[in-house]
């Protein structure tokens, strides 16, 4: 196989790569580069834990090319955080016990993001409907759209003080 | 070869064309190989992964600019690679093209509508596919282009059966069009699955045109009732010109539950899909019918 | 549970005339860790269980003449906080943190992980890299086995029935020290390793001087990657290099796939294993 050289910016920094054709996204995020928050699951696209920002909109990095991403910006769960400070929605995920074992809780948190940043405001249901695509095993999915809602609501807090 | 999912344990090389015409030359310089086209690669990958689907030579065509549009002026045009999720946020097509709506968000989940594509929902050719029944209903069309030249073919005649399209080695899928729609159209788009993120257990796009009371003219789509998806000509033509009461709508719905040709599979039975269609029918008929205002 | 008898000798001389008498109807145990699950799922075929977990005289880490010597009734426990160990061969102190769970390492033995001959087993890789050689006795007398010698095939080994591992013997040498053991498990403590890595690298002038390999869980029992070493040796190291040596690996290598991953997956992964280590040791 003829390798492929890539340039991506990952959480903010530059890199190149030089990656096989069937490297996944995945493989270079968990496996290259340790950034082992975004999880392998289900690998065919149901389960939502290998979620990750591709060029800000999520995308499932077990179902991406590695050789695709060339160009491109890619987030992961590692780079929410500001140094110590989290991310709100991270703070709401903790306030509101939305957390058991965090197998799901990265590709749930980035997902929910996208979610408040297309509709600030979501009723429950809308919350359940857009965040359809990422399962969890522990929780009963009540405390996470809990939290989700905690976090909209104090982004409008925020934004009205 | 076993079955995993954590690597793409498959070797193959790998090409990302970055105009169309790169990409014709590619085509036409690898189409007695194993070539397959890469868009979102949310059908492709999970092949290539699950059941060992061999590929030698990928061409990703993502990332070519010219195929990624959509174009509102008459009618939509849709770029071959333009990601759902982008289609569904033109105010178009939320307002006068509900089925197609209504059958994106149907879709998996925001992840996937973000990679995936109409052309890769059409070339993949599955009959459960979202997109294809509301396209049919509105008569849409897919131009497919090569080195030599190109033509348009009806979506209606561009799927022949499971996994099969009409599509030559060295074709490629640039754009898709639907025609205008006018004020007195109405469109509905329903599906039952299992959850709301699944595969369609059975999937129906209604498209009328309405005339006070009268039903001019109408399309029936079902998706995952036939081996590929199939319109309810019977059932359209019974409805057509007619005056539209309960039951008229019944008597379709009765029409059309006989005109599928579901099958028992993992999803659902024969039995189910017969059932339901009829309530899908009215629901969906009903839907259009409020929408139209002739 | 099957019926078995049990006795708990106090000498080794005790043991090795039971081992002569009964020789197949015995299962020698130390932690037990082990042998437990074969009992309770009605897998042990004994009829005798010979405890020696009470042998005082088969539990030592000492140094003499050059060699380093660990009685094969030492405690993983005991290999973990030994001074010794972390000092000399440094990359069995690494594998014994990654073993199992602190309660295990409390009764498991070092004999006992490599008797059992697990292609998984822990300790085997890095005393594979260290050139372990077991001293090895009967009531016919004593013999030495080179570890490297020792695997036949998953849980089997050259040891005849009437045989006992007494002691794990590992050649001073300089390269031991500096190394570095990879665990790949489905979780972080209590996994059966997925894919292990061991491996003592000497750096002269930015080349390759020495190095030795060995990996556990991708093949029918913990192997020694020799075309590997043979690529490395002497060779300047660069990104080339490494790139060129993962490639070999993942040749030399022969997983299979199981319930903890597929054979793709080990071949894929033994490769990024090696890599993370060479890169931790240059």
């Amino acid at each position: 196989m003829k390798k492929i050289p890539i340039e991506f910016s990952i959480n903010g920094q530059k890199r190149e790569a030089l990656v096989n054709p069937n490297d996944l996204l995945i493989n270079i995020l968990r496996d290259d580069l340790y950034l082992t928050g975004t999880k392998y699951s289900c690998g065919i696209g149901e389960c939502g834990a290998c979620t990750v920002f591709l060029d800000n909109e999520p995308v499932l990095s077990c179902l991406t090319l590695a050789a695709a991403v060339d160009g491109k910006e890619i987030t992961t769960i590692e780079g929410l955080a500001k140094g110590n400070e989290l991310h709100p929605m991270q703070i709401a995920f903790l306030k509101n016990a939305a957390v058991q074992c965090g197998f799901c809780t990265p590709g749930m948190i980035l997902t929910s993001i996208a979610l408040l940043k297309e509709n600030p405001s979501p009723t429950e249901e809308e919350i359940k409907d857009y965040m359809r695509g990422n399962l969890c095993r522990c929780t009963g999915y009540v405390q996470i759209v809990k939290a989700i809602k905690a976090c909209a609501t104090e982004a409008k807090k925020q934004l009205t003080n | 070869m076993q079955t995993n999912t954590k690597i793409l344990a498959q070797e193959f090389e790998y090409l990302a064309p970055k105009t169309i015409d790169e990409a014709l030359d590619l085509l036409n310089k690898y189409k007695d190989k194993n070539i397959k086209i890469l868009a979102g690669g949310t059908d492709l990958l999970v092949k290539m992964k699950t059941i060992n689907l061999k590929v030698d030579y990928l061409i990703n065509i993502k990332n070519i600019p010219e195929l990624n549009f959509v174009d509102t002026n008459q009618g939509l045009r849709i770029g071959a690679v333009t990601p759902l999720s982008r289609i569904i946020r033109e105010e178009k097509v939320k307002i006068k093209y509900s089925a197609l709506y209504e059958g994106i968000i149907s879709m998996a989940a925001p992840a996937i509508r973000n990679m995936g594509t109409m052309a890769g929902n059409l070339g993949n050719a599955s009959p459960a596919a979202d997109t294809v029944p509301p396209l049919i209903a509105y008569g849409a069309e897919v131009k497919l282009q090569t080195k030599r030249g190109e033509r348009t073919v009806l979506v209606e005649d561009f799927i022949i059966g499971v996994g099969e399209t009409i599509m030559k080695p060295d074709e490629l899928i640039t754009e898709i069009n639907i025609p205008e729609v006018n004020k007195n159209t109405g469109s509905a788009f329903l599906k039952k699955s299992r959850v709301k993120a699944d595969l369609s257990k059975i999937n129906l796009a209604v498209y009328l045109e309405r005339e006070d009371n009268i039903c001019k003219d109408c399309k029936i789509v079902f998706g995952s009732v036939a081996i590929k998806v199939l319109r309810a000509e019977k059932t359209e033509n019974f409805l057509k010109e007619q005056i539209v009461n309960s039951e008229l709508i019944n008597k379709a719905a009765e029409k059309a539950s006989y005109e599928i040709k579901p099958i028992d599979d993992i999803r659902s039975t024969a039995e189910y899909r017969i059932a339901i269609s009829k309530e899908m029918l009215k629901d969906g008929f009903g839907l259009a019918w409020a929408r139209a205002k002739g | 549970m099957n019926q078995f008898k049990y006795i708990s000798p106090k000498t080794k001389e005790e043991v090795l005339e039971i081992l002569k008498q009964e020789k197949s109807e015995v299962c020698l145990v130390a932690g037990c860790s082990n042998i437990l699950p074969y009992i309770k799922d009605k897998k042990l075929p004994a009829k005798l269980l010979l405890d020696i977990s009470g042998i005082e005289e088969l539990n030592y880490i000492k140094k003499s003449e050059g060699k380093l010597c660990i009685g094969a009734g030492t405690t993983i426990y005991n290999l973990v906080n030994s001074k010794i160990i972390r000092e000399e061969c440094n990359i069995l102190y690494q594998a014994g943190e990654e073993f199992a769970d602190p309660t295990i390492r409390n009764s498991a033995t070092i004999g006992g992980n490599l008797a059992d001959a697990s292609p998984a087993a822990d300790v085997a890789p890095p005393l594979l890299v260290l050139d372990a050689v077991l001293e090895v006795e009967s009531t016919d007398g004593k013999r030495e086995v080179s570890l490297k010698n020792f695997f036949v095939s998953p849980r089997k080994t050259v040891l005849h029935d009437d045989e006992m591992i007494t002691s794990i013997k590992i050649k001073d040498d300089s390269i031991n020290k500096n190394g570095c053991f990879i665990k790949l498990g489905l979780r972080q403590a209590m996994a059966i390793s997925l894919a292990t890595v061991a491996l003592i690298l000497k750096v002269e002038k930015d080349k390759v001087a020495d190095v030795r390999i060995a990996m556990g869980s991708i093949a029918p029992t913990p192997l020694r990657l020799i075309k590997v070493e043979g690529f490395l040796k002497n060779k300047k190291i660069n990104d080339e290099l490494i790139e060129g040596a993962i490639k070999k690996v993942r040749e030399e290598v022969k997983p299979i796939g199981d319930v903890r991953a597929s054979a793709e997956y080990r071949r894929y992964i033994s490769g990024i294993l090696f890599k993370r280590a060479f890169k931790k040791l240059t």
